[in-house]
């Protein structure tokens, strides 16, 4: 019994979609477990609401154990296969609803956010108080959502899928269909837009 | 190196993705240009900045719904397989017990068509009709007068013996009363013709196929009928016939007889004739008229 456990953990998920294919349903539902907390999260930074985010991330399962049997494990990554699947369906959402930013800039500036905030106050060294600190932080925070929010589709995906979700170029190139020059320009060109956002929000060193 | 080039290049050393050409490339720029070199230290501060935005947890019932509509997904996919099968094995009896009937039904037309006649079985017995009912034809007569002795030695049979065979009747799905007039296409039983061996109705399956048979052998006995009817009248036109023979015999005999009579007649009338000559010459001096 503990010798199944382990090799459960051990199970890469390649391994256990190959057990999903065979017809283990409980090989679905580890994956589930592994990646809703990622996928979660990289729904709620593309969409912006939680609700949404958990939605998509529930369809998103439910599609791979649709087309579970499409996927090759000797051919691809399984998280490549699972942000393909999560990138089309965040995009098809994103389109359908037609929707914007959930937190803009209006929003921001009239909480009072657009004092200067110094990089040092993100990253604090023990001069602030720890409540400080952490308002310091959530502000920081509602800055960069909005800023992230404001990003062209296309780099919005290429920079949370490499920032947030740790892919590599090569994969966030096959996710997103395009070659690897594309992706490093993609991303260039976002991290460009953050900084001249958070400039605007007169982010100090930037 | 341009400086967009090596801006570009910049952001992907952020997340060590250049091939060692580009990693000494760059590193040549660099060294050269400021601006690059300071875009790279605001590109990294974003990166810092980015970094500061944690992951949030999940609802807690997140993976227990999933697991719920997981479940209801395998149900609906073993469900629809189910009943596509069972909708299958079913759409296919129907159609197999159809298709049998059609194909009885027209072999037993052909047969019909062809003058089959079933020397097996025979029509029902009328068991409503009276032992001293008038019965067309000969042949009919006797089918009829046998079946109705088979079906008098049922009733006539002790009550247990019968109680018995109502039983059995009744396990077959019917039940003899005696004295009841059976219409055709109905499942009763006639115990009667069973001893004989005259078809019995067990299941709506053989239903058509027994009616056909019976209708046959009802034309059957209807054309016995007037065929007797016929040869009761030929009979009738022989007995005629001799009986008209017989008198042109008789006239014959007559006829000839008639002719007879005449001719010794007219000899007698010639006779009377010369005797009258003769008389008349004498009289007158041996003169002759």
């Amino acid at each position: 019994m503990m010798q199944a456990a382990a090799n459960h953990v051990t199970e890469t998920n390649e391994e256990l979609m190959t057990r999903f294919q065979a017809g283990d349903m409980q090989a679905m539902e580890e994956l589930f477990v592994r990646f809703q907390k990622p996928l979660f999260n990289f729904f709620y930074r593309m969409v912006g609401r939680r609700e949404t985010a958990e939605d998509l991330v529930q369809e998103t399962f439910l599609k791979l154990c649709r087309f579970g049997k499409s996927f090759r494990g000797s051919d691809a990554k399984f998280t490549t296969w699972l942000y393909s699947v999560a990138g089309n369906q965040c995009r098809d959402y994103l389109r359908h609803s037609g929707r914007r930013p959930e937190t803009t800039l209006t929003e921001l500036e009239q909480d009072g956010t657009e004092e200067n905030l110094d990089l040092d106050d993100i990253c604090p060294n023990g001069s602030n108080s720890p409540v400080e600190d952490n308002l310091l932080r959530l502000e920081v925070q509602a800055a960069l959502r909005a800023a992230v929010d404001s990003l062209p589709e296309k780099e919005r995906l290429a920079i949370i899928l490499r920032e947030y979700q740790g892919l590599e170029y090569k994969e966030i190139a096959e996710v997103l269909g395009c070659p690897l020059g594309s992706v490093k320009v993609l991303i260039f060109r976002a991290r460009q837009h953050l900084r001249e956002t958070l400039k605007d929000l007169q982010l100090s060193g930037l | 190196m341009r400086c967009k080039s090596a801006k570009i290049l910049v952001s992907a050393s952020l997340d060590g993705e250049l091939s060692p050409r580009e990693r000494s490339a760059l590193d040549r720029h660099l060294a050269s240009c400021a601006s690059c070199s300071e875009e790279m230290e605001k590109l990294a501060k974003v990166r810092e900045i980015m970094s500061g935005w944690g992951d949030e947890e999940p609802s807690p019932w997140l993976a227990a719904n999933f697991i719920e509509k997981l479940a209801r997904l395998q149900q609906e996919k073993t469900a629809s397989k189910s009943g596509r099968l069972t909708g299958w094995v079913f759409g296919t009896a129907v159609t197999g017990a159809a298709v049998t009937l059609v194909l009885v039904g027209f072999f037993a037309h052909g047969l019909i068509q062809q003058g089959f006649t079933p020397t097996r079985y025979e029509s029902p017995p009328r068991i409503s009709q009276r032992d001293d009912a008038p019965v067309a034809t000969h042949e009919g007569t006797i089918r009829q007068q046998e079946i109705r002795r088979a079906t008098n030695e049922h009733e006539s049979q002790p009550r247990n013996q019968q109680t018995a065979q109502s039983n059995r009747e009744v396990s077959g799905g019917t039940r003899h009363h005696p004295g009841t007039s059976y219409p055709v296409g109905t499942s009763s039983d006639y115990s009667g013709a069973r001893d004989r061996g005259l078809p019995i109705k067990r299941d709506n399956k053989g239903l058509q196929l027994a009616n056909e048979l019976i209708a046959v052998a009802q034309a059957q006995e209807v054309g016995a009928t007037i065929l007797g009817a016929g040869v009761t009248q030929t009979t009738a036109a022989v007995e005629v016939t001799e009986n008209l023979s017989e008198i042109q015999l008789a006239m014959n005999e007559t006829v000839e007889r008639v002719r007879g009579s005449i001719m010794e007649a007219v000899d007698t009338v010639i006779q009377a004739s010369n005797i009258a000559d003769s008389r008349v010459t004498d009289n007158y001096g041996g003169t002759t008229l």
